[in-house]
């Protein structure tokens, strides 16, 4: 199964897509909607709810960032996340498939899992536009992929 | 109620709905939403937008009948700052000062068919707290009232003994020579409409009485002067409307009745209604006639059988240095003081208080209720005071204050009881009009 990867854009001129392929896949890869409501109840029991959205968000932990190797480029990618700058989240990195997502983390915590091997986990909300996919099926799809049964 | 349309309204009364909120600043484009429109198929010519909004809560309005007057809306929008685009566009531009609107649409309707729920000023811009966007706050137009004038409209000289600025006429033929001419605004500022409805002879407010004449010889601020001086003495309130158009409403009903524009009921209340009373009121007095040197005619009026139930409660004082004998204002001040006992002082003996005044939280899809709106309230739980029965049914209220929250989707009211319920209007114009009633009824 081909691993997701990542672009965004450098800050530095040229400008140029910076590309952070995943060199060991991620783990406890879910995606979710959370969605941001508010639900009247009326006496009699009718229910009226207001939706402002549906947030779809990406939650992966990678195990095995190996310093002098590919730490260096998720340190490079976080930096710029942590801005809460845009990127492009492809879940197959194989295919054309991607998202625009933000970080939704405030840190970027390493956890020691072995010498020169630290795990961390990484929470992506997807920007509601046009490159949004429909539901968290969509991603898992890509993620899969499946994307020929979508 | 404010105006809407049927794409809109089929959205609006759906249990189930995602309100999209647009907030626009004249002259500029982007406009700023809450939602991408293009993702919501918002379908017609989309403006320029940036999805930047937070949803707001909206703009409170309220009113005070007895006092003639009208708390100033004020509306705060946040807007999530891209990359300093707002940044850029708050330090080049004099944004302050221009009309902003806020509509509300929802998926799939037409962008034409978003419903303007305030149209205000511009009058401050700050960054929000983190600086992570910025606030835009505006105030309703009726801060156009708050200017002084000392100069005379027809001269520009200083208002004095010898250069006086003569006003008469109905309270809305004053408020707007005020509007128009004193302050040198634009007609589409004023809803006159409704200002023309007021004085129309089907009204009969002022067929036979035209009591105000005033003589002004000094600076005067105008919204100090129209509440206290006219609309307090004629029983009148100011009102925004969504469009930002300045209206009156008369605490009278029109001559044809009330006419409810949306039934308040257990479907669509979120608490039960809480339960105030407004204070006894069973002495009025108008002091009047006068012509440069204080009033010269005081008339007291009694209510007597509040004051022997109650003792005496409130009194209520209305001045006006414009009403004037000569022009019939002793009968004027006589109907007034009538109709302010009929409904503030307690009775009739059913009543046993006074004026209901009741605090509702609504659905947010009765946002099209406007302030002065007629509306009907049912609800089973609720005890009937006048009765002592369980339960009311299309008991007539006024909305006077109307405070929405569309950041929490809900919507806040103060509704006064009107204690029209069940009664007749005085006529009914054509085709199917029965006599006139005036004598009997106690709508006209």
């Amino acid at each position: 199964m081909p691993f997701p990867k990542l672009v965004y854009t450098s800050t530095t001129f040229p400008f140029t897509p910076t590309t952070l392929p995943f060199t060991r896949g991620p783990i406890n890869f879910s995606v979710g909607w959370k969605s941001r409501l508010h639900d009247n109840l009326a006496t009699s029991g009718l229910r009226e709810r207001v939706v402002e959205a549906h947030d779809l968000l990406i939650a992966f932990t990678m195990p095995a960032l190996r310093v002098a190797d590919d730490l260096a480029h998720w340190t490079a990618f976080m930096s710029w996340a942590l801005d809460g700058k845009q990127f492009d989240f492809y879940p197959d990195g194989s295919v054309g498939t991607y998202y625009h997502c933000v970080s939704d983390d405030d840190a970027f915590d390493l956890t020691r899992t072995a010498p020169g091997q630290y795990s961390a986990t990484f929470k992506f909300r997807i920007v509601p536009d046009s490159q949004a996919p429909g539901g968290p099926d969509d991603i898992l799809g890509a993620f899969y992929g499946l994307e020929w049964m979508l | 109620m404010i105006s809407t349309n049927p794409e809109w309204d089929i959205r609006n009364i759906d249990l189930a709905k995602k309100p999209i909120y647009a907030f626009t600043i004249s002259g500029q484009t982007p406009i700023y939403t809450t939602h991408d429109l293009t993702c919501e198929n918002i379908t017609g010519t989309l403006p320029g937008y940036r999805p930047w909004l937070k949803t707001p809560r909206g703009a409170t309005q309220s009113v005070d009948i007895l006092a003639g007057s009208s708390s100033i809306g004020e509306l705060e929008c946040e807007i999530i700052d891209q990359d300093g685009a707002l940044r850029t566009l708050v330090g080049s531009t004099d944004l302050e000062g221009s009309t902003v609107t806020l509509a509300v649409g929802y998926p799939g309707i037409a962008c034409s068919n978003f419903v303007v729920l305030h149209t205000y000023t511009l009058y401050k811009i700050l960054p929000a707290r983190n600086y992570t966007g910025w606030l835009f706050r505006a105030r309703d137009n009726q801060l156009k009232l708050k200017r002084t004038v000392y100069q005379h409209p027809n001269n520009s000289y200083p208002l004095d003994e010898s250069n006086p600025l003569i006003l008469q006429g109905t309270p809305a033929e004053i408020f707007q020579a005020l509007y128009f001419w004193a302050l040198n605004r634009p007609v589409a500022e004023l809803d006159r409409s409704i200002l023309t409805a007021l004085d129309a002879a089907t009204e009969g407010l002022y067929n036979t009485v035209r009591p105000f004449w005033f003589q002004l010889t000094e600076a005067f601020e105008v919204k100090q002067f129209l509440e206290s001086e006219i609309f307090k003495p004629a029983g009148l309130y100011p009102v925004i409307d969504n469009l930002g158009r300045l209206s009156l409403r008369s605490f009278r009903p029109p001559a044809a009745g009330p006419n409810p524009v949306f039934t308040f009921s257990a479907d669509n209340m979120v608490m039960l209604p809480e339960i105030d009373r407004m204070p006894i009121l069973n002495e009025i007095v108008f002091k009047l006639d006068d012509y440069g040197d204080g009033p010269q005619t005081q008339l007291v009026y009694i209510e007597a059988t509040s004051l022997s139930t109650y003792g005496r409660a409130g009194q209520h004082v209305i001045q006006s240095k414009g009403l004037r004998t000569v022009l019939g204002a002793q009968a004027w001040c006589e109907e007034l003081a009538n109709r302010l006992f009929r409904r503030f002082a307690g009775t009739p003996a059913a009543l046993r208080g006074g004026a209901p005044v009741l605090r509702i939280e609504a659905f947010l899809l009765t946002l099209p209720v406007w302030l002065g709106d007629y509306v009907y309230l049912s609800h089973p739980l609720m005890p009937d005071i006048l009765t002592g029965a369980k339960g009311l049914t299309n008991r007539l209220f006024e909305v006077i204050d109307r405070e929405p929250d569309f950041a929490a989707g809900r919507m806040r009211y103060r509704l006064l009881d009107t204690g029209l319920t069940g009664l007749q209007a005085a006529h009914n114009w054509a085709p199917s009009g029965r006599d006139f009633v005036i004598e009997q009824s106690e709508i006209y």
